[in-house]
């Protein structure tokens, strides 16, 4: 169940541009994959299967969106500006790259990241 | 802009020694001085140019921000002042401190000062001036709390650090009135054309308190002596060379323009001259060499504020370089007697002219030229300003200084005396070892260019005279005027007061009979009416009652809008029960399970209960064709009971009494208010008819910006400002949230638990 939420999930953020979806929904998709981990294994399994602390993904994720946003300063255009670009890769066929969806992948982060803070600041285990 | 790139290779150098640091291991030092000598050689070869030649850089057209320079040769001069006594202090520094990890973040930390004032004192644009200036400031906070884990060091940072950057700001905001009345952002243009009337003389009084906290005026200038907590290299290159003089600059560049307003002229000059005395007063007082370093740096800058006050700009330039040169040796000459004896007080040093003789004869240049003596730069600059004042008639500035100036030679004596005098080193203290040679160099090299342009004062004298467009006078014999005898006079009545107070052993009561007043109390007690005026208002608006915070929050949702709704607003209601049986079916079911968790028992069933509220609006949602929201409210609700199921597991299960804090009536007349406003706006909302074309905009122009998600689209592309904005309170809430788990957890480790 929690390969197929992530999957789902980051399907959401690919697809969102054109299909419901998008960075908050998939965010929040993949969330739920990190509360069913909470749920079957607990406060310590979560903090073993995220690897760093949640602010951290929180970090990033705010990261990522403002240097989306800066690509568009630096190549020239506006702040934020949406950029893209497509690459014909064999045997795949047309790719198309945005900083739209680099920015959606900041936001996903950063809700992967809020979700995860709460659910591990809140749940944990009484000291005893 | 070969200048504007050799400002450039100091931030370069900076961040290089910053991020890499000790592993640089033997490039480190070659790094940090290749910008220094780099700038000495631009400088050397725009001198030979044709004169003024200027490079811009836009940075932000739409606001008209520019980081503009000129170079003539008032920049030229100055820059060559910054970068070779920065030059001098970066080689000292390498001798002064032995921490390799320490010295190079020092030295990162100087190079991103440098890099700020080489901007400042070449800038001729309004707002590129502003952010090198507000560099130093940053830079000169790091520098100020360098030894971060002594208390007085970060106080004395912070201090420093909120006057100079109100300072700053009230400066931007003269700033900006200024290239408004003026309609130009480049300091040229606006003195060649200055504008006049009261909003530009609003401009120039915030342009001067700007300039008053920066060169530390009264009644500011109480953040100098503190900032004399940075390491002694920092201070004598920020605190006397040259962060200091930015003020001065400023007021050099924009004189030509303004000194004619009145502000200008009784401001200023009655600025400076106060804090003339001030600073010679409170020096005289002082037994931390560098304290006395400081005050003394304090009554200079007053005296050149004085001198920009009478319009006096090329003697101001000259007393700036003469200050600039021998207070950055007297600095680096107390940083090594405290290197050697392990004190800079003047009770304490005892007989060290005899074990350091080359150490006391730089000394005893530098504070000659200081005290204003012959055959000294020191002199050769005061002496040309006296001398301007008197064919003037400048009677009552002439007076105050010179008296100042005799309390200067007062307190050069006290420092002389009082570092190398005494007949024996005293049994208690180290050893004599001689000084590293690194730590005399720098100062000697300083000195040597007091005496070398004291003796042969004519190329300053040429280059200020065209930096300025006046022509000044620098010469060391003026023959028999009357400058003359004010200086020997002053000198005379110098030793007297020295004699009669300053002496070390002289008591120091009949200096306590003239009390300032304490600018450094009024400013910790605005500081702490600040912090006891945040706690009054915090306990009150966060008193810690839930039911408080909710009403507010719903009041405010209804106030606000129904006053601006009672104004003036005429749509009809029309509404009908649903459009299709789904949707009235789904809205029974919201309607039911609220009313339901206002009636529950268990805190888990309101929650479960408000949750089904959500899942209904979100088929709604869907029942109106809007999947993306009806997916995220979905997602939303889930999350929600799951995080509150979390919470509950900690707190009792079923509700507790009544709270206190608010009573029933007012919390169900604030619910039904709340409840009654949305509904009006839910049906006002649907009654108009909107205006087709912003979504036609939205649906036009969605896939043109690469998406066939509407919605999507919005929230990445047109709105994505606002998304950036959303996502940065939401990781500002998830630190909190973490912050909060923090505390509780202390909390629970310091007190045993009660009973769950």
């Amino acid at each position: 169940m929690i390969p197929i939420l992530l999957v789902f999930s980051i399907y959401l953020l690919v697809v969102g541009h054109d299909a419901p979806g998008g960075g908050f929904a998939g965010g929040l998709a993949a969330a739920a994959a990190v509360l069913l981990i909470y749920l079957a294994y607990g406060h310590r399994g979560l903090r073993k299967a995220l690897h760093v602390d949640p602010e951290v993904i929180t970090g990033i994720g705010l990261t990522t969106a403002f240097a989306a946003g800066a690509l568009g300063l630096v190549i020239g255009e506006q702040f934020l500006a949406a950029l893209s670009a497509s690459f014909t890769v064999p045997a795949i066929g047309v790719v198309k790259l945005t900083s739209v969806l680099v920015f959606d992948a900041g936001v996903y982060l950063v809700v992967v990241g809020l979700v995860a803070t709460g659910i591990l600041r809140l749940g944990e285990e009484e000291p005893s | 802009m070969p200048l504007l790139i050799s400002i450039a290779t100091y931030f370069v150098a900076a961040a290089l020694l910053g991020v890499a640091g000790v592993r640089l291991r033997k490039a480190a030092p070659a790094i940090a001085l290749a910008p220094f000598v780099a700038q000495l050689i631009t400088v050397g070869f725009l001198a030979a140019e044709p004169l003024p030649s200027s490079a811009s850089l836009d940075w932000i057209p739409s606001l008209g921000v520019t980081v503009g320079i000129e170079i003539d040769s008032l920049s030229l001069l100055l820059t060559t002042v910054v970068a070779a006594i920065g030059l001098l202090i970066a080689i000292y520094t390498w001798g002064y401190m032995t921490d390799p990890r320490k010295r190079v973040r020092f030295l990162a930390l100087m190079l991103l000062f440098s890099g700020g004032m080489a901007g400042i004192v070449a800038s001729d644009q309004l707002f590129g001036l502003f952010i090198f200036w507000e560099i130093t400031t940053i830079a000169s906070f790091l520098l100020i709390g360098f030894d971060s884990e002594k208390a007085a060091a970060r106080g004395a940072a912070v201090q420093a650090v909120l006057v100079t950057t109100a300072g700053g700001l009230t400066m931007l905001a003269g700033f900006v009135l200024l290239a408004d009345v003026s309609r130009s952002t480049s300091i040229p243009e606006i003195v060649a054309a200055p504008p006049t009337g009261t909003a530009t003389s609003v401009a120039i009084g915030l342009i001067l308190l700007g300039a008053f906290t920066k060169s530390a005026q009264f009644p500011f200038h109480f953040w100098l002596p503190g900032a004399m907590a940075a390491p002694t290299p920092a201070s004598a290159y920020l605190h006397s060379a040259t962060m200091v003089k930015a003020g001065i600059v400023l007021l050099v560049l924009l004189a030509p323009g303004f000194s004619s307003e009145p502000i200008w002229l009784y401001a200023v000059t009655g600025v400076g001259l106060f804090t003339m005395m001030l600073g010679a007063w409170q020096a005289m007082r002082q037994h931390d060499l560098k304290l006395l370093l400081a005050h003394g740096t304090v009554s200079q800058l007053g005296f050149m504020v004085a001198l920009i006050g009478l319009g006096a700009v090329g003697l101001t330039v000259a007393v700036l370089v003469a200050h600039a040169v021998f207070k950055a040796a007297l600095f680096l000459v107390v940083g090594t007697i405290d290197n050697l004896e392990g004190t800079r007080d003047i009770r304490r040093l005892n007989g060290l002219g005899k074990s350091h003789r080359g150490l006391a004869a730089i000394g005893a240049a530098c504070a000659l030229s200081m005290a204003g003596a012959p055959p000294l730069l020191g002199f050769v600059s005061k002496e040309a300003a006296f001398d301007g004042l008197i064919s003037n008639g400048d009677w009552l500035p002439l007076l105050v200084s010179a008296l100042a100036s005799a309390l200067t030679v007062a307190y050069t004596a006290r420092f002389w005396l009082g570092a190398f005098g005494g007949r024996s080193p005293d049994a208690g203290l180290a050893r004599p070892t001689p000084a590293p040679w690194l730590l005399v160099l720098p100062p000697g090299l300083l000195a040597a260019a007091s005496i070398i342009f004291g003796l042969f004062p004519e190329p300053l004298e040429g280059v200020i005279s065209s930096a300025v467009d006046e022509s000044i006078k620098l010469v060391l014999w003026p023959g028999f005027k009357p400058a003359l005898a004010v200086s020997a006079l002053v000198l005379a009545v110098g030793a007297g007061v020295y004699v009669w107070v300053a002496r070390p052993g002289a008591s120091m009561a009949r200096l306590g009979v003239a009390r300032f007043p304490d600018a450094q109390k009024a400013y910790r007690s605005t500081i702490q009416g600040l912090n006891h005026g945040a706690d009054v208002v915090t306990a009150i608006v966060q008193n810690g009652s839930l039911p408080v915070y909710v009403a507010v929050i719903l009041t405010t949702v209804f106030v606000v809008p129904a006053a601006v709704a009672l104004t003036g607003f005429d749509a009809e209601f029309t509404w009908r029960l649903a459009n299709n049986p789904v949707e009235l079916a789904l809205a029974t079911a919201a309607i039911v399970s609220a009313i339901a968790a206002t009636r529950a028992r268990r805190r888990m069933a309101a929650v479960l209960l408000l949750g089904a509220v959500g899942y209904m609006v979100a088929g709604i949602y869907l029942s109106f064709g809007a999947p993306d929201l009806a997916l995220t409210q979905l997602l939303i609700e889930t999350f929600t009971v799951a995080l509150f199921a979390l919470v509950l597991a900690k707190l009792p299960r079923r509700f507790g009494a009544e709270p206190r804090s608010l009573s029933r009536p007012i919390r169900l007349a604030v619910a039904i208010l709340a409840g009654a406003f949305v509904t009006a706006a839910a049906l006002a909302a649907t009654s108009v008819t909107p205006d087709r074309s912003v979504a036609e905009f939205y649906t036009n122009n969605a896939v043109e910006a690469g998406g066939r998600n509407v919605v999507n689209v919005i929230l990445t592309d047109f709105r994505a400002l606002d998304t950036l904005g959303e996502i940065t309170v939401l990781a500002a809430a998830a630190i909190g949230i973490g912050a909060l788990g923090l505390a509780g957890n202390a909390r629970q480790r310091k007190e045993p638990k009660v009973g769950s």
